[in-house]
């Protein structure tokens, strides 16, 4: 090797990271919002009503077992969920029908029920994609079949590591630039920023990367188990690595009484404490081998199985596991589990989300950064290079042009008339037409005028979603704040300090943008006027 | 309120380490001091930031602990870093003043409780 270990790591972060960098960055942002997702998906429903204070489990189970014994005597499983738990705001029973003959599974109804009668609420919301959309975005893209999806964000996910070690690798003084940030120097605030971001948030970094491969380690990695146990065997492979078992044709067993679930959960409760059952699930009822599940709510630990089980005839605990967790499955679920934020209360939540948006800053200084480097070369020579031109431009119209696009979805939430045809549909295309007018626009604007435009486009995209909500639903902040319903709120709240940060941008750019470049400064920052390229 | 305690901990014991550091102690103090005084707030800032460990696995279990931990300090060298551009001479007393209000704060909620 010519040339030195850090030389060549620099290379390569820089070119991984350029490469992928667009994809990454949608990738962050959709990926952060997943974190609220139920809360995002509150917010697109304003015909849910306010959150309220949800009854205890002990009064609401016997409502949700009359329902099932009525609707689903002889169903395979029956399924209670208690609200109260992020993202179960609702109280639902649920059912799955025995498998009809030469099918796999039985169907699978869920009603939502009305707290104080047990009633199906009947009522739904308006078809929207609501926050768990955006979710889905993160790892299978839009547009495109399922498995293209993944194998895009899997194949930038492996980009992503490669530029994580490679940039730790190119980072000169780790330790000794911990805490540095030196503002309005050019590239050198940039490179600081960049590093700060990357280094305070290193561990999510690197978590969230490798975290969100395994997740789909057996579509980016077949080779593996399908050589040992052949192509067609995947279920037999699953099985002996994480204790799957298929679906058995066993008929039912006789008809018995099923037991009472009441002291079930009193019990639970007396282990867990309250407001901790999250919900019930009983297989078999009113059969000989019916058996019970009480949930707890997540946060307990970064594994499942806070499951306790009960026999659904005798009413007996068991205390023992039905059976030990493997291995494979425990590693894969705490990695899950880290990935997703299952564990995660208020403060976790609020953490992986800075974490997340620490994220999507980081892809979005080091793409600016790519282009500042070169500038500056390109500025000593005094020559024009139309590759960095388009850089510059898929930069605005990712790192601006995305967050404008994200709150076009949310403006066509409240806009599209509920009765519409395929009207969840209709507001991912409003998001990705407005990003791809996002594109487009830079084109024509020289580059700064560009990044401040777009900035104040989306300060006023964001700052006008609490108007906006509250001329067109009622569900508005003088309505959520007094209710109590800080979910609500809180979206309201967000979309306005978003707006405030983009105006605060917009500004600053602005600001820079007046100043002539000072003739000391040796590097330029990307406000600054760039090298005009001819179209 | 152990959260908050976890995070001023996190903040005071990284303004310690940052304190020992040369290039940030012409921010703090306005000069450089002497190796015996930094080496005295390495160590302290070393053992604050464990007492935010030991704070955060109090306040979760202790797997969720131990990731929310590691997020919190995160979040506090994000503040500390930030503090030592715009406001250094401020790092160090906002530091003690936010641990001692969320020691207060754990104090008075442990006596309520």
């Amino acid at each position: 090797m010519k040339e030195g270990l850090r030389q060549s790591m620099a290379w390569l972060h820089s070119w991984a990271g350029l490469l992928v960098g667009w994809v990454l960055f949608f990738v962050f942002v959709t990926g952060t919002l997943g974190y609220v997702n139920t809360e995002i998906d509150h917010w697109m429903r304003p015909e849910e009503p306010l959150l309220s204070r949800p009854l205890p489990p002990q009064e609401l189970l016997p409502r949700a077992v009359d329902y099932l014994r009525a609707k689903a005597p002889d169903a395979q499983n029956w399924y209670i969920t208690f609200p109260g738990a992020r993202g179960n705001r609702d109280f639902t029973a649920a059912w799955r029908e025995r498998p009809a003959e030469g099918e796999e599974y039985g169907k699978y109804t869920r009603d939502r029920l009305d707290q104080a009668t047990g009633r199906r609420i009947v009522a739904e919301p308006r078809e929207t994609g609501g926050g768990s959309t955006l979710y889905r975005m993160h790892y299978e893209l839009h547009y495109m079949p399922y498995d293209w999806g993944i194998r895009i964000v899997g194949i930038c996910a492996m980009f992503m590591l490669v530029a994580i070690v490679s940039g730790v690798i190119t980072h000169k003084k780790i330790f000794a630039d911990f805490f540095t940030f030196r503002p309005a120097k050019g590239q050198r605030s940039w490179l600081d920023g960049h590093n700060l971001l990357s280094v305070a948030g290193l561990p999510f970094h690197l978590m969230i990367t490798y975290s969100g491969l395994v997740i789909f380690m057996f579509a980016y990695m077949p080779v593996g188990p399908d050589l040992i146990f052949g192509a067609d065997q995947r279920d037999r492979f699953f099985q002996q690595a994480y204790g799957y078992e298929p679906q058995d044709d066993k008929p039912p067993a006789p008809h018995a009484v099923l037991a009472p679930i009441g002291p079930m959960i009193a019990q639970a409760e007396q282990m867990w404490g309250p407001g901790q059952i999250d919900r019930v699930s009983i297989d078999n009822p009113g059969r000989a081998d019916a058996r019970v599940f009480v949930s707890r709510v997540s946060g307990s630990t970064l594994t499942w199985g806070g499951d306790l089980r009960f026999d659904g005839v005798s009413g007996k605990f068991h205390p023992e596991p039905e059976k030990p967790p493997r291995t494979a499955n425990v590693i894969g679920d705490v990695l899950r589990s880290l990935h997703e934020g299952i564990f995660a209360g208020p403060i976790i939540r609020l953490l992986y989300l800075i974490c997340g948006a620490s994220g999507a800053a980081m892809i979005g200084t080091g793409l600016t950064l790519w282009s500042t480097k070169r500038k500056v070369k390109l500025a000593k020579s005094g020559k024009a290079h139309f590759g960095i031109a388009v850089v510059d431009r898929l930069n605005v119209g990712t790192i601006i042009g995305l967050p404008i696009a994200v709150a076009a979805y949310f403006w066509a939430n409240r806009l599209i008339p509920v009765g519409l045809e395929h009207r969840a549909d209709w507001e991912v295309h409003a998001m990705f037409i407005t990003w791809a007018v996002m594109f487009i626009y830079p084109i024509w604007r020289p580059l700064p005028r560009a990044w401040i435009e777009m900035c104040w486009l989306a300060a006023a995209a964001f700052a006008l979603i609490p108007l906006l909500n509250a001329l067109t639903t009622d569900r508005h902040l003088g309505v959520s704040i007094p209710a109590g319903d800080w979910i609500l709120a809180g979206f309201d709240l967000s979309a306005l300090g978003t707006g405030l940060f983009f105006g605060w941008l917009a500004r600053k750019l602005a600001r820079r943008a007046a100043q002539p470049a000072p003739a000391a400064r040796k590097t330029r920052s990307p406000a600054v006027p760039a090298p005009q390229v001819a179209h | 309120m152990m959260g908050l305690l976890s995070f001023s901990l996190a903040v005071s014991g990284l303004s310690g380490i940052a304190a020992a550091m040369p290039k940030h102690q012409r921010d703090l103090f306005g000069r450089t001091t002497e190796p015996g005084r930094a080496r005295a707030s390495r160590v302290a800032g070393w053992l604050l930031l464990a007492g935010s460990l030991i704070a955060a696995l109090s306040f979760w279990p202790v797997s969720v602990g131990l990731a929310g931990w590691t997020g919190l300090v995160g979040a506090a060298s994000f503040v500390v870093a930030l503090c030592l551009t715009y406001r250094p001479r401020a790092l160090l007393p906002g530091a003690a003043v936010a641990l001692a209000a969320s020691l207060c704060g754990w104090a008075v909620q442990g006596w309520i409780s």
